[in-house]
């Protein structure tokens, strides 16, 4: 028994001594010897604090994993979910008729394609793959100046563009950008061939006619203007010129503007102010004589040409006022100077040859 | 040489009356040109004389506010909007004012 006991405690000692002795040793030769013997001994790392550590990092990864895979999950129901609670009606159309009932429209009654987006009349996807995300709106507005004029000035609004379109679209193909891009000059006359602002505007997006204004703010309308005064002839409520000519008195052919003055049909404003009065009629007809041919003889009436003229309309700019000073012609008269300054241009034509040479007046 | 000379001036005459009847759409119409370069920019203004003269007395504008010449006044937007030609009127209170909603009631395409 004795022999047994004494063989255990030597045992006992002689381990306890060497477990003793290794740990009295380096650093290395402990980290190196004593995981074989215990449990729980990392080697390498002396700092018990790190363990606990890394532990609390993997169970934080593992929750933000899950909740990231939670949201996932959901984005991917509502997905799923999203052609059935927010498809709008406009999608069940199949025919353009259907659609175009459905869409808001603009000034001059075109589809308003920013104002649909913004009401959500069509809620295009932003890709084929559901879960793409919609590209950020950039609210950016860009002030396009021109330096001939002052008013012409347009602003570009990168909002409604960017809530359709990607950046891409346009930059930097259509409109170069950087310092170092030389952006060309915008003008109508290239944006209504098709280029620049027209690669798209009045093909899929408004067309510029009659929609100035939704680029070019500086001059806005302040209120539509309404007349503040009676018509003073029935002819100013003529819409047209087909409406106005049917009031009209005719004369060969031509409407006999002196004749609906004379009987009150028109009753033309002497001036914009209206204080100004109206001037006097001059009744004075003036004989013209052609020397090779007095058959010809021009009777001037200065009266009906006063009723709309005043003196210096004419002279002496047009006729001098010393009888015979001017050399005038039909071939003159026709290449559009003296008569020809207003007849066959505002006043009757040039083939109403009896109203002025009394020869060709035909009978009565 | 009397016949020829009446069938010169014959031709002539009818080549004017030709010229004036196509050169104008309605009676006494101005349609105002691009210059050589601008073509097929915004559209170039109509100013219809008849519209006007219903209301004004030939000499209401000429030639205090518009020369009584084509090419003779120098119209642009900007003096419009400064209250010159068309805008001693067009400004709200004789008449519509000019502004960006308004430009295709001159501006029309031919």
């Amino acid at each position: 028994m004795n022999r047994v006991g004494i063989a255990v405690l030597g045992t006992v000692v002689t381990a306890t001594l060497t477990i003793w002795l290794l740990a009295g040793c380096s650093k290395a030769t402990r980290d190196k010897i004593l995981p074989y013997f215990f449990d729980g001994f990392s080697g390498g790392s002396s700092n018990p604090a790190v363990p606990t550590r890394r532990i609390r990092r993997d169970l934080l990864a593992d929750i933000q994993t899950l909740k990231r895979e939670l949201v996932d999950a959901r984005a991917a129901a509502k997905a799923v979910e999203r052609p059935l609670e927010t498809k709008p009606p406009v999608e069940q159309a199949k025919e353009w008729e259907q659609v175009v009932e459905l869409l808001p429209r603009d000034g001059a009654g075109r589809v308003d394609w920013v104002q649909a987006l913004k009401s959500g009349t069509v809620a295009p996807r932003p890709s084929a793959d559901p879960q793409a995300p919609a590209q950020a709106v950039l609210d950016l507005d860009v002030e396009l100046s021109d330096a001939g004029s002052r008013i012409f000035r347009a602003v570009y609004p990168h909002a409604p563009h960017t809530a359709w379109l990607a950046c891409g679209n346009c930059h930097p193909a259509i409109f170069p950008l950087g310092r170092k891009a030389a952006p060309a000059k915008i003008t109508m006359q290239k944006v209504r061939a098709g280029g620049q602002c027209g690669v798209c505007h009045g093909k899929v997006a408004f067309n510029v006619d009659g929609e100035c204004s939704r680029c070019h703010r500086a001059i806005p309308a302040k209120s539509e203007w309404r007349p503040t005064e009676e018509p003073r002839a029935p002819m100013e409520r003529a819409a047209s010129w087909s409406e106005a000519v049917k009031l009209l008195p005719d004369a060969l052919g031509t409407p006999d503007w002196v004749q609906a003055l004379g009987r009150d049909l028109v009753k033309p404003r002497p001036g914009v102010d209206p204080k100004v009065e109206d001037a006097p009629q001059l009744p004075l007809d003036v004989e013209l004589v052609p020397t090779t041919n007095p058959l010809f003889k021009v009777v001037f009436p200065h009266a009906a040409h006063t009723g709309w003229l005043t003196c210096e309309n004419c002279h002496p700019a047009i006729f001098q006022m010393a009888r015979g000073a001017d050399p005038i012609t039909m071939e003159k008269v026709f290449a559009g100077e003296y008569c020809g300054r207003c007849h066959g241009k505002v006043a009757f034509e040039l083939t109403a040859c009896g109203r002025c040479h009394p020869a060709l007046a035909g009978p009565k | 040489m009397r016949p020829l000379l009446r069938g010169l001036s014959a031709a002539m005459i009818l080549a004017g009356v030709l010229a004036s009847s196509t050169a104008q759409g309605v009676d006494g119409d101005i349609a105002f040109k691009r210059k050589p370069g601008e073509e097929g920019s915004t559209p170039p203004a109509v100013f219809p004389h008849w519209f006007h003269r219903i209301r004004y007395k030939c000499y209401a504008c000429h030639p205090s506010i518009v020369e009584m010449k084509a090419g003779a006044n120098a119209i642009t937007m900007d003096a419009i909007s400064g209250g010159k030609f068309c805008g001693v009127c067009h400004n709200g209170k004789i008449a519509w004012e000019v502004s960006f909603n308004t430009c295709p009631r001159c501006h029309v395409e031919k």
